[in-house]
Order: structure tokens, then sequence, then C-alpha cells
């Protein structure tokens, strides 16, 4: 052991206590923020069978595809969140602040869905909705939900990079902060495209029936919300990739954090560029 | 105009079949003594599942809604909507199914005789609140059956 510790591979790896700890199987969560996640989650099982048992498209798919799609992605974002809370430092989590975030994203992901639930119902669009006057400005209304939902994750990795609680490893903790940081900045960016630009095509198109499974994103015109799913989902990926590097010494393993998120980045930035050339993100 | 995946005929036999098996199981719980098959499967997941299905044709059918609860007519025309007809059917279902898991609890609190409660449970699952009104008023009668046996043995002094 001792021969080989002279090597810079083996140096690079630092057993630490955080590492071997039970939070990696139990992590401490918030709860609130928790039963909402899993709360969005499970609403997903009476919209599945709304979805077959109601006739009515909407741009070419049924009604209930856009409020499965975002119980899916807001319980999945409440439910990042409702984890990463732990590595606010305590006097966030404990002050106004904490308090101020987890009532925000409690309600506004609640609001926002339904906001689109309710136009689903009634096979109108939610967003982009300008058709009347009280209608042009809940959808305002949603839009400023919409900047809080990526704004706080914003804040709170910028908390946990400067003063994070001692929680796992340093160099997980850094991924998460920065990947928080990273990720709601792009969803914010690639946001205001997608709010700026009117609609999420670029191009000829009216209908989500020819696009990806799934995702519907368009194959034949460029597709905004490629984008925005790449941007905000480093909030996820890059925390992963911080798990499998959570051992490596802080002094190799930050810049390979910071590589990675700045790839994941550009990753999201390209698919940006490349819809508003028109071009789809897969054909 | 695109057709359901599931037509409301289809979901209506769903339903009918998985009210009809939460009563079986309420049966078997009373005959047999099993406070699963008596209180979880019928009284939490027969019926949240009903009741999932009944949120589903809300959602997607209030928009169909042309009638109000006002008068007798206004129900009429609501219901004209299959598929809020068949929402109204499995609000019923659901409910009498509830009805009758509080029967059973109530009866088992008060160790009523099983047999009257089974004998009950049919005419709940066809009349409702019937069921309901006839459990209400065998409850003292079987109370008092009770304190009358006390007696006697009192008399007997054994």
């Amino acid at each position: 052991m001792t021969a080989a510790a002279s090597t810079p591979a083996v140096e690079m790896l630092v057993p630490s206590p955080g590492s071997r700890s039970t939070e990696w199987v139990r992590p401490p969560v918030d709860r609130g923020l928790l039963a909402t996640a899993l709360a969005l989650a499970l609403l997903m099982v009476p919209t599945a069978i709304a979805m077959l048992v109601d006739p009515r498209e909407f741009l070419g798919l049924s009604v209930w595809v856009k409020p499965l799609k975002f119980e899916l992605s807001l319980g999945v974002h409440v439910a990042t969140l409702a984890w990463f809370y732990a590595y606010l430092p305590a006097r966030v989590r404990d002050g106004w602040r904490g308090a101020l975030a987890t009532r925000l994203m409690i309600a506004v992901p609640v609001i926002e869905l339904g906001y689109i639930a309710f136009h689903a119902s009634r096979a109108e669009a939610s967003h982009y909705n300008l058709s009347t006057p009280l209608n042009t400005a809940f959808y305002a209304a949603m839009g400023v939900g919409a900047v809080l939902l990526v704004l706080v994750p914003v804040a709170m990795g910028a908390s946990i990079l400067l003063a994070g609680e001692k929680r796992g490893t340093p160099l997980f903790r850094f991924a998460v902060g920065l990947g928080l940081v990273l990720g709601g900045t792009m969803g914010l960016v690639t946001g205001f495209a997608l709010g700026a630009h009117g609609s999420h095509w670029v191009g000829n198109a009216h209908s989500d029936a020819g696009g990806l499974p799934l995702l519907g994103w368009s194959r034949t015109v460029g597709d905004l919300r490629a984008a925005h799913f790449l941007g905000l989902h480093i909030m996820q990926a890059l925390p992963i990739a911080g798990w499998f590097l959570r051992d490596v010494r802080p002094s190799w393993g930050k810049p390979m954090v910071v590589t990675i998120g700045l790839f994941l980045v550009s990753f999201s930035v390209a698919a940006l560029v490349e819809a508003f050339r028109g071009m789809p993100f897969i054909a | 105009m695109a057709t359901t995946i599931i037509t409301l005929e289809r979901l209506f036999s769903i339903a009918s079949s998985t009210a009809t098996m939460g009563w079986l199981s309420l049966a078997a719980g009373v005959l047999f003594r099993r406070r699963a098959l008596s209180t979880w499967v019928p009284g939490i997941v027969v019926a949240t599942t009903l009741a999932l299905i009944y949120a589903a044709l809300l959602a997607a059918y209030w928009h169909d809604a042309r009638g109000n609860f006002s008068s007798l007519n206004g129900i009429g025309t609501l219901f004209q909507s299959p598929g809020l007809l068949l929402a109204g059917w499995i609000h019923y279902l659901a409910f009498d199914l509830v009805v009758g898991v509080m029967i059973v609890r109530q009866a088992s609190d008060e160790r009523l005789p099983r047999l009257l409660i089974i004998a009950l449970l049919p005419v709940t699952f066809l009349f409702g609140p019937v069921g309901f009104a006839l459990f209400q008023g065998l409850r003292p009668l079987a109370r008092i059956m009770d304190r009358g046996a006390n007696r006697i043995d009192a008399a007997v002094g054994s």
C-alpha cells in the first residue's frame, strides 16, 4: 500500500468518511418538498387514465400529454431540490431564506401544473395562450413562476458553493452546487428563448404528432424545448458525475467537474443555436 | 376526431368488475374474519382505484357539462354526456362500497352478529341507502338482544 501510494493516480483518491456513510442510501431530504414531488408524480396516474378515455387532441397529441410531461418533470425538479436542500448551510435552511425557498418550490409547481392541466382539460393552449386578456395575464404570471422555479436553484447552488453544509464529500458538494447554478442558469436562458420566440418551434410546424417519442420534439423543424431540457437537467447530470468522482481529491476533481459542467452547458447552447437555425435536434 | 384507447363501455365493465370484487372481498373478510379483506382491499385499494377513474373521467369530460345541479332536469341534461354519466355511476359504485366497509367496521366494533352483516351486504350493494338505513335500525335492536341475554343469564344465576 505504501509503495503504491507514491504514484499520482492513487494519490488522486482520498477515502473520506462521508463516502461510506448511509446518506447515499437514505439521503436527508426536506419533507415538504419530497411530499410535493411524490404528489406530482402520483398525479400521473389519473392523468394517464384521462389520456386513455379522452378522445380530444391538441397539436396532434392527446390533450393530456402535456400535463403528464410536466407532472414528471416538475416532480423530478422538486425531488432534486428536496435532496440538495440538505446541503445548504444551516443558517440559510433554518432562516427566512430556507422557509421562502421551500414554500415557493411547493406552491409554484402546483400552481403551474394547475394552470397547464386546466387548459389541457379544455383542449386549449397553456403556454403562449394570449386568446383573452385574462389568459394573457395568467400566462404572464406563469412566466414569473417559471423564472422563480429556476432562480431558486441558482440561489441554492451559490449558497452551497460558498458555505455548504459538510455533508457527503467535498467534491460531491461542489458538483451539487455547480450543477444547481449551471442548470438553473441554462434553464433561465433557454426559458427566455422559449418565451421570447412565442412558440417552441422555429419553422413551419403545427403538430407534435411526428416528433420524438415521449418528448415530442420536432424532427423536421427547430425545437427550443431540446435546449431547455438539456440545460435544466444539468442540475441532475453534474451531481451524478460528481457522485462517481466523489472520492477524488478536490484539487484534481474540481477542474474535472467544472470541465464536465462546461461541456454540458455547451451541449445545451449548441441545441439552442441549432434550433434557432430551424434544424431539428434529431431528424 | 380521434377515438379513445379505452372506450367508455369497456371502462364501465372494468369499473363494475372492480366494484364487485371489492364487495366479494368485503363479504369474505366478514365470513373468514380477515381484516385485510374487509378493510384494506375494498376500502383502500378498490375505492381508490374507482376514485382515480372517476377523477380522470371528470377531468376528461367536465367540459361536456351542459346541465346543472339546481333542478332534476338540469341533472338529466348533465348525464346526457356519456362520460359524465359513467363518472356518476362510478361515484355511486365507489361510495356504496365505502359505506359497506364502514358498516362492517362499525359492526365489528360493536360485535354485531356476522350473519346479519353478511345479509345486509347485498342490500347495500344493490340499494345503497336502504342497506345503510337497515343497519342503523338493526344496531339498537341487536344491542337490546344482547342486554336481554345478560338479564336472562343473571336471573338463572349461572
